[in-house]
């Protein structure tokens, strides 16, 4: 008498198994975006190799120079082309930004921070959405990733925009308002509103642009 | 900084407060005009400079998009100034660092908006105590 399962009944098994797992699988890929927007969670997504939120716990100010190697923001820059002067150039600021002279800076997607804003320059302003603000009436958008990862973050979804990619554009006048929809996690909701909600994840980029010049651009659920 | 009252949240870009900020405030120059004995200046006057000025007067302003709107009423008209050199539309000065900045309790009240403003929406430096704790408290004099 043999008590053991032949390897037909073994590779059933095993097929029936890998099944259910794919099954699994799928189930959570599809449901794991609606509980994160209907909970406010962050569940991982299965291929997801990015970090929880940079969170930091006082209203810093952060200076616009801290950098990050161009090496570092190259790797992390699907967006970097060689036109827009990326590899192994040192001079970029945050390893991505072309220096136009009179502090303008051109993006490899070709948007421009200038001069402006309360901070004094846009790459301030946009840098004041790298971290959170806990204290801040109302949302605070921040992005994952640092600057390096915001500007890149910026960049996609402006690509996004261009191609009408699940973007939603207003026009006011001279300013366009982009609502990009990314497909997946760029950062979380912070500031007393995102507080209360637990930092729900973000995974809209909310662009208001003035021609091709960033005045703002955050994270948004 | 964040504004530290708003009327509300932007009605244009949908992320920023649209806080109240209060612009045409006299000068430092201005000030030793009118009170030259005041340290730390001295007593020269030049009368023609007082004349260029212009009465303190409210703006209410989105901290993310810039939208400008003259009035305490966000569904009124807004407007935009120039991105890259920010100039108040009312007295043309810098709008964010000219002789203007976000105004409080007793500012508000000299604009007379004391009532237009949202204590949910009210910016409490270094306070996690909830909204609206202190709105009645931080009050400053006019400078």
């Amino acid at each position: 008498m043999n008590s053991h399962p032949s390897p037909q009944k073994r590779r059933g098994k095993k097929s029936a198994a890998g099944i259910a797992v794919a099954i699994l699988a799928a189930a959570y890929t599809f449901l794991a975006p609606a509980a994160n927007e209907r909970f406010g969670w962050n569940l991982p997504e299965l291929n997801d190799r990015q970090q929880g939120p940079a969170v930091a716990q006082a209203d810093t100010a952060v200076s616009a120079d801290a950098s990050v190697s161009a090496d570092t923001a190259r790797r992390r820059s699907p967006t970097a082309t060689p036109e827009a002067g990326v590899d192994g150039d040192p001079n970029l600021k945050f390893g991505l930004l072309r220096d136009l002279g009179g502090e303008r800076y051109l993006s490899p997607a070709g948007l421009q921070y200038t001069r402006g804003s309360a901070e004094g320059h846009r790459l301030k302003h946009v840098e004041r959405h790298t971290a959170d603000q806990p204290s801040r009436p109302g949302k605070h958008g921040v992005f994952d990733g640092g600057m390096p990862g915001a500007l890149e973050t910026i960049d996609r979804a402006y690509e996004r925009a261009k191609n009408k990619q699940r973007t939603t554009v207003k026009q006011d006048r001279d300013r366009t308002i982009y609502t990009v929809d990314m497909g997946s996690r760029v950062g979380f909701v912070g500031g007393q509103s995102g507080r209360r909600q637990r930092n729900p994840m973000a995974r809209r980029v909310q662009l208001v642009l003035e021609d091709n010049r960033v005045i703002t651009a955050y994270p948004t659920n | 900084m964040s504004p530290l009252h708003s009327i509300s949240s932007c009605p244009i870009c949908g992320g920023g407060l649209c806080g109240v900020r209060i612009c045409g405030l006299p000068s430092a120059r201005t000030r030793q005009l009118i009170a030259p004995t005041d340290p730390p200046f001295g007593g020269e006057a030049a009368p023609s400079d007082i004349d260029r000025g212009v009465a303190p007067h409210g703006l209410v302003i989105c901290d993310e998009c810039e939208a400008i709107w003259l009035d305490p009423d966000t569904s009124t008209e807004h407007q935009y100034t120039d991105p890259e050199d920010p100039r108040c539309p009312i007295c043309r000065d810098r709008l964010w660092n000219g002789n203007n900045h976000w105004a409080n309790v007793a500012e508000i009240a000299f604009l007379g908006w004391e009532n237009k403003t949202d204590p949910e929406l009210d910016f409490v430096p270094g306070g996690l105590d909830g909204p609206g704790s202190g709105h009645l408290n931080m009050g400053g004099e006019i400078v």
